[in-house]
């Protein structure tokens, strides 16, 4: 028996394309002529024969493929070629219920066609022709004869969905966990009771599922559910209850249903067939008064042999919507409707992480919710990130809109709380998630709120919050990163503390502006932001100002290096290498591309100074040892020099990069050290001519061969002279002492 | 998942298969790649060497088989060998090798009976290659069991030459192996039949084809079955004398029944479909009953391949006609004698590959379905010159 048999001859005109795809068809098939059969007003089927090879014992498994297998080739009269053709078998005794990757039937007329490529078939259409499309028809029933129509043996393959009218949305494991373990409801049905939501409000309605009801807790969520519906009365979305139905005997069941029921009455016998009674069930749960709404979701679990292929467990689960507006006996008639719909998994931690392959575990406090920050937030918060906070006391405006994640419904917003508003809404069935929004200054966070979260992403470029992240107390057992733009977007930099805080952020910010004396990416920066008007030294992103001129394209390419470059920080767990600098360096002299490169920063020397006067000196790693052998070298000659770093009144410390020597003019004694001045002040201008006017002189050092610990009387003044003229800058007047075990700083403001 | 395939060339009167298991291991048995299927301008030829390319792994950019068995060394059987193979030192392979495609063969496998009287440059190379290895094997030097280094003997030593020190790497007539280019295979074995100890007298005089390795490659479904699911015979370029000391040793050992060896689903139809399988290439029309024997161990739905040219009816031999023609008295249909060089047509002849599935192989579709978004000519087009009005 053939579904052809029972078609018209097509009479009508065929539009050109068709035609051509007929004799393509004649073509690839070497065959003469072939029938062209009406199936509906938009649809006509061709007969045709494809050849299969079988294997010597015949088709593996027992299937019935034969060697010359019946198919339709359908092709939609007003969609062609918009719409690929299906192929379907034409034989109505063809093993549909034996095989994966056969669409489930939606019509008498025709069988479910075969599911032949992966991905979107008209997508895949749009760069194929109809001699493909039945090259791979011949390709599936040669892999149905051969066994391998299962991609991996290993696991069960879903059936193919057609005509299904919308979504449930629940997690695969907490149904399939209801039923491994028979977790009925009550004692006198086998059935579960699940809470669930349907949301009208778009075209098709969208079912949700959120927990299962036992009966200790039924009288809460009747009565959750009762005032939800009520508040919510003439609304979008309603609550209520579902059904999940199994077979309690736990019998393995391979066979693909090849139609699914489309009434009551054949709702009834499919499940009779699967050993389950669903009208005891259905009358329990209307007499009990757990019917809401005029439609019942009832979820069929299935168990297979194996795996199913994108979930972890072997239940196969179908979602039917059965319509009880009519009933009698807390049942609804034979022919009441029943719909199915596909199941989607929400949108979860674990499918996050399963489909990005990354797991972004560490809890994580945002500072700074512009252009970069919420780029770098989002590509944390889609691969699996749901434990995040968000410090932003900024609003959302109009000019935001060019480079932003957010979009137009949050002008006028909060920035921290639409981001994690957002976020929030990916987790809506993921409980518990921890996004929290701190709509406030940085400064105004409580240590207990910070203690909550394992690193800080500071994506400000803000001065303040730079001084805060140095000065800020308790927050040792946080790991503390900082990115932001500069020159132009041309360059990222990325600043990741060490082990213990050292190096420390403002480190990190300090030792890359001192590095333009030796990187020309770092040195283009540095002079491009000298000479520009807005003087601020600190560039970073300035979102907020509708005078920075950037685009979005520029800030993602950064923000997702940045985001793997945190990740991969966050998550390593071998030895600490130090503190690290990354720089994303985009070049767009021609076709615009992209390089990084990193180094890894040994902790700085911490130096208290010895007059109490609450500054320190931070200077690079190397640095001490080099002074001690300055001093050990000369034996009893005092010699000495100046130091480049640089100086910050807030956060009271110094930095030192670099140690200059003895000028040549300079005259060393047992006792004194006159430093000379021959060379000394072009070597000076120099690193603050590349480094942008920020490194510089910031003080003095000389030895003390004879390991006097402290400043003797010519020290002291010469100090106050040097205060004088270093307060026009302003700089404090630093003193380092150099013995042959110490290194000694003094400063003074 | 990948499956396991045996793929035969369309290379005229030679011999070329690739054995290609689950784990992607590759089995080359002789090569014939013409220089004519190079440029890809002939459709009647095909691009044996772009093709071997894409059927086998790389390392580190290099092409490699794992092993690479020549069965003899007639040059049809190892045509192009010193164009397309690696030879020398592994290690040394350079981008000069990669840019010209040169492949690594990780094992070779060598019969010293088969390569005592190297007759052409190309077998002389295979056989310097060999020595090469053998050399490493005997000196024992460290680098010896590198991929590109590695060796296994086939058959017994000829009078000139002793590698008794390498028993180790020796397979004789009646060996079951499972290691390939040291890796265990668990599910996939190859059961060796020939070369033999003595030198045997030939169907033809003036050829060594007797001395032919001969062996079955076989596949179960799982490692621990019991039977068989697959089973190819390799028959080189054996004639009909040789067959019958196999099939008579084989009895004898009762390797028939304990190993199944003598079973065959594709049989590779020796030395290119010629009459020698049957009698002697002089005209002695009376079919041998010991090849008749052979052919009767065919399992249901069992194959015949010749790797010949096309098959007419003329006094060609090989390939023979009448020679076909016996092979079809021993088949279901004339669908299961397959010849390289028509499959699936004449004027464009693509590999035949067999897929193993539990039921016995099966010819996989020759459809190829394209992936990218559109398609462009090779050289075909652009080699052939065309006069436009």
């Amino acid at each position: 028996m053939l579904y052809s048999e029972s078609f018209q001859e097509y009479s009508g005109q065929l539009p050109a394309v068709i035609e051509s795809a007929i004799e393509e068809t004649k073509e690839h098939l070497s065959i003469a002529d072939v029938r062209i059969l009406k199936y509906s007003e938009i649809s006509i089927v061709i007969p045709l024969s494809l050849k299969v090879n079988l294997p010597p014992s015949g088709a593996v498994g027992g299937i019935d493929i034969r060697e010359e297998e019946r198919v339709l080739l359908k092709i939609n009269l007003n969609e062609y070629p918009h719409f690929a053709p299906t192929v379907h078998p034409d034989r109505k005794d063809f093993p549909s219920s034996f095989l994966p990757h056969m669409y489930v039937q939606s019509s008498d007329d025709i069988s479910g066609a075969f599911c032949l490529v992966r991905n979107d078939f008209n997508e895949w259409f749009g760069n194929a022709r109809v001699s493909d499309v039945l090259g791979v028809a011949e390709q599936w029933l040669f892999k149905a004869a051969s066994g391998m129509l299962a991609t991996d043996g290993e696991e069960f393959d879903p059936l193919r969905l057609e005509g299904y009218k919308g979504y449930h949305f629940y997690k695969y494991d907490m149904l399939a966990e209801v039923v491994s373990n028979n977790q009925f409801y009550n004692d006198v049905l086998p059935f579960a009771l699940l809470v669930s939501s349907v949301d009208r409000s778009g075209e098709d309605p969208v079912w949700r599922t959120l927990a299962t009801v036992t009966e200790r807790t039924i009288e809460k969520f009747q009565e959750l559910i009762g005032k939800f519906n009520e508040g919510n009365s003439g609304r979008d979305i309603s609550c209520l209850f579902s059904i999940l139905v199994w077979d309690e005997a736990a019998r393995v069941d391979d066979q693909y249903a090849t139609a699914l029921p489309q009434n009551y009455g054949e709702l009834r016998s499919y499940f009779e067939e699967n050993g389950i009674e669903i009208d005891e069930i259905l009358r329990l749960f209307t007499s009990a008064g757990f019917n809401y709404l005029k439609e019942v979701p009832i979820v069929h679990a299935i168990r297979r042999s194996k795996k199913m292929v994108g979930y972890e467990g072997e239940y196969e689960i179908l979602n039917f919507i059965v319509d009880v507006a009519e009933n009698r006996d807390g049942l609804p008639s034979d022919d009441a409707v029943v719909k199915f719909y596909s199941h989607i998994e929400p949108f979860s931690k674990e499918l996050a992480h399963k489909l990005t392959g990354e797991i972004r575990k560490s809890k994580t406090l945002y500072i700074g919710g512009g252009s970069l920050g919420s780029k770098i937030m989002m590509h944390d918060v889609r691969s699996g990130k749901s434990d995040a906070g968000v410090v932003d006391h900024d609003k959302f405006l109009q000019h935001n809109l060019v480079r932003h994640v957010l979009f137009s419904q949050h002008i006028g917003k909060n920035k921290a709380e639409a981001l994690i508003g957002e976020a929030d809404k990916m987790y809506k069935l993921d409980l518990p998630s921890n996004f929290k929004s701190y709509p406030i200054r940085v400064h105004q966070v409580t240590n207990d709120e910070i203690s909550r979260y394992d690193d800080i992403v500071d994506t400000t470029a803000s001065f303040v919050v730079e001084n805060w992240l140095t000065q800020g107390k308790d927050l040792d057992a946080v790991k503390i990163s900082r990115c932001e733009l500069a020159d132009s977007g041309r360059l990222g930099l990325l600043y990741a503390e060490g082990e213990s805080r050292n190096p420390r952020i403002d480190d990190l910010i300090n030792l890359t502006y001192y590095k333009a004396k030796e990187n020309a990416v770092i040195r283009r920066w540095r002079r491009n932001d000298s000479m520009a008007e807005v003087m601020n030294l600190n560039v970073g992103l300035g979102c907020s100002s509708t005078t920075t001129v950037l685009s979005d394209d520029v800030i993602s390419l950064h923000a997702a290096i940045f985001s793997k470059v945190l990740y991969s920080q966050r998550e390593r767990t071998e030895k600490d290498n130090g503190g690290l600098l990354y720089r994303s360096i985009m070049d767009d002299t021609d076709i615009p591309s992209m390089r990084s490169e990193y180094e890894y920063v040994k902790p700085f020397e911490v130096l208290e100074c010895g007059n109490g006067s609450g500054w320190q000196l931070r200077m690079v790693s190397g640095t001490s040892d080099k002074l001690l052998g300055l001093c050990k070298g000369r034996k009893k000659i005092e010699t000495g020099g100046v130091l480049v770093g640089i100086a910050n009144y807030k956060t009271k410390t110094i930095h030192v990069f670099e140690i200059v020597v003895e000028p040549q003019d300079s005259k060393g004694t047992n006792v004194s050290f006159i430093r000379g001045i021959k060379g000394l002040p072009e070597n000076i201008d120099r690193i603050k001519e590349v480094t942008g006017g920020v490194i510089g002189y910031v003080g003095e050092w000389h030895t003390h061969p004879m390991d006097l610990e402290s400043l003797s009387g010519v020290d002291t003044g010469t100090i106050e002279k040097l205060k004088v003229i270093n307060r026009k800058v302003p700089i404090p007047t630093l003193a380092v002492i150099v013995t042959n075990t110490k290194v000694l700083p003094f400063v003074f403001e | 998942m990948q499956q396991n395939s045996v793929k035969y060339y369309p290379v005229g009167n030679g011999d070329q298969s690739l054995i290609t298991l689950k784990d992607k291991t590759t089995i080359l048995t002789d090569c014939n790649i013409r220089q004519g299927s190079k440029d890809g301008s002939d459709p009647a030829m095909f691009d044996v060497k772009k093709d071997l390319l894409q059927s086998i792994q790389t390392d580190g950019g290099v092409p490699f088989v794992d092993v690479f068995i020549l069965t003899h060394g007639d040059k049809d059987h190892c045509r192009g060998f010193r164009d397309n193979f690696y030879r020398g030192d592994p290690t040394k392979y350079a981008d000069k090798d990669r840019k010209a495609g040169l492949i690594r063969m990780d094992e070779m496998w060598f019969s010293p009976m088969v390569a005592v009287e190297n007759t052409n440059e190309e077998e002389t190379a295979h056989q310097e290659e060999a020595e090469r290895r053998i050399d490493l094997h005997l000196k024992n030097d460290p680098q010896k069991d590198l991929p590109g280094n590695r060796i296994r003997i086939i058959g017994y030593d000829p009078e000139n030459r002793d590698y008794s020190a390498l028993a180790h790497l020796r397979y004789v007539p009646g060996s079951v192996v499972t290691l390939f280019n040291n890796k265990q295979q668990e599910t996939f074995s190859v059961f060796i039949h020939s070369p033999f100890k003595e030198q045997l007298a030939s169907a033809d005089p003036d050829d060594k084809n007797t001395a032919s390795i001969v062996f079955q490659a076989r596949f179960k479904e799982y490692s621990f079955s019991t039977e068989f699911s697959n089973l190819f015979m390799f028959g080189g370029d054996a004639d009909y004398i040789a067959w019958d000391v196999i099939l008579q040793r084989t009895v004898r050992y009762e390797n028939d029944v304990k190993q199944k060896a003598l079973d065959w689903d594709i049989f590779l139809a020796p030395h290119h479909c010629s009459w020698t399988f049957f009698n002697e290439s002089s005209n002695k029309d009376e079919v041998q009953d010991s090849s008749i024997e052979v052919l009767r161990y065919r399992r249901t739905g069992g194959k015949v391949i010749a790797s010949s040219k096309v098959i007419i009816d003329n006094d060609d031999n090989p390939p023979c006609y009448k020679a076909k023609k016996e092979y079809l008295k021993h088949l279901d249909s004339g669908k299961d004698f397959l010849n390289t060089d028509t499959y699936p047509k004449e004027s464009e002849p693509v590999p035949i590959v067999f897929v193993t599935t539990a039921n016995g192989p099966v010819l996989s579709p020759t459809t190829v379905v394209k992936t990218a978004s559109g398609a462009a000519g090779g050289a075909g087009a652009a080699s052939t010159i065309i006069k436009q009005g």
